[in-house]
């Protein structure tokens, strides 16, 4: 049975977005860093293919995504390295996280540039999902809307109701859970009644 | 050194606050057996990685000013001792059990967070700890969760997360900085 990529985007925000700080900055820097680990450990496993490498194909890729994760994590320093010191072990939880390696070691039986493909659709999609949930989180966190900048994060204040104000419980890691599983509700809710028009006309 | 272990057990919970494993957590919640050898085989691997990557660190890369290689360092090391003890778990018990990201997780949550080995060594198992001590607690959520018989939506998963979130709150209510901002 194939899973529904919905079901595969929460797996993965389990492990990428809600344990990180919800602020809009820091989930263009996740975004960022998924879609360059993506890119290269994927153009790996292509590689080890290309040699003949199979039987090694899973610690060869496992090193590299843990190199490219540490190149990412050096080129985000020269950018501000208050950015890579916030985000330290977020990194390393993104890079290991179900959804890149479920994305490098898919299947390969339609050559590169199909693998390639694949996943890169994959990954943009989920980081389509990850922005809007991480401007959720900032916006009824914070009330504001951020972007990194070389000291840190840039922050614009956005209309937002009073009781965003001193609240502790938007911004945390609770809410991050809660607002996945009202998600998850919804999407199975809208799946379901779809299934029934599908049973119903088709 | 047991107000580290209890911190990263309860109060700043790997799981919890860091979400190592949450995923895994979840999905392994489905069915608690096997627990113990998990447990004993991820306390072996911590154990044998935490040694050999902090005697590398203290004399290979900190000298060097190579910190940053760390990430890599501890996937060399961690890769063939994860092998090995699966090999050997599979070999003597025949039970299979390949859990890999988590004991790696807590490794380098031990080595990152921690100024001597034994605090390496501790932060790691106790963030081990917390990690399977909340697999049983979400297994007798699932079984509540099951008899209650929830509407369709709420049956993938959503009463879990909300039941995660409630636990979450109630170990960070010890947290003091929530009083002055007036709570929720």
């Amino acid at each position: 049975m194939k899973k529904s990529p919905v079901f595969v985007f929460i797996a993965g925000a389990l492990s990428l977005l809600v344990p990180t700080t919800g602020r809009f900055a820091y989930g263009i820097v996740l975004v960022l860093a998924l879609l360059f680990i993506t890119f290269f450990t994927s153009l790996c496993r292509s590689l080890c293919h290309k040699l003949a490498l199979d039987e090694f194909i899973v610690p060869v890729c496992l090193i590299f995504l843990s190199v490219c994760t540490v190149l990412f994590k050096q080129i985000l320093m020269l950018f501000s390295p208050i950015l890579a010191f916030t985000l330290d072990f977020s990194l390393y939880l993104a890079s290991l996280s179900s959804l890149i390696l479920g994305f490098v070691f898919s299947d390969y039986s339609n050559g590169t540039l199909a693998f390639l493909g694949s996943n890169m659709k994959h990954a943009f999609l989920f980081s389509l999902f990850a922005l809007f949930f991480y401007f959720f989180r900032d916006y009824f966190g914070y009330g504001t809307f951020t972007l990194p900048a070389r000291e840190g994060i840039t922050a614009y204040y956005l209309p937002s109701f009073h009781f965003f104000e001193h609240s502790f419980f938007w911004s945390s890691i609770p809410f991050a859970l809660l607002f996945l599983s009202l998600l998850l509700a919804v999407f199975t809710l809208v799946n379901r009644k779809f299934d029934i028009i599908r049973r119903k006309y088709y | 050194m047991i107000s580290v272990f209890f911190y990263f057990i309860f109060y700043s919970s790997a799981v919890l606050l860091y979400g190592a494993g949450i995923r895994h957590c979840v999905v392994s919640s489905k069915k608690g057996d096997t627990i113990f050898f998990r447990f004993l085989k991820a306390v072996l691997c911590i154990f044998s990685s935490v040694s050999i990557c902090w005697f590398l660190y203290r004399t290979l890369l900190a000298p060097l000013f190579l910190e940053d290689l760390l990430f890599p360092m501890i996937m060399l090391c961690y890769l063939p001792i994860n092998s090995f003890f699966n090999y050997i778990f599979k070999t003597s018990f025949e039970k299979s059990m390949p859990e890999f990201t988590v004991s790696l997780l807590c490794v380098i949550l031990g080595i990152t967070h921690s100024i001597s080995y034994t605090q390496a060594l501790l932060i790691s198992l106790s963030s081990s700890i917390s990690y399977y001590a909340f697999i049983p607690v979400l297994f007798a959520i699932r079984k509540r969760l099951e008899y209650a018989d929830p509407v369709q939506e709420f049956k993938s998963g959503s009463l879990i997360f909300i039941s995660i979130a409630v636990i979450m709150l109630c170990l960070y209510s010890f947290h003091i900085s929530w009083l002055p901002l007036g709570g929720f």
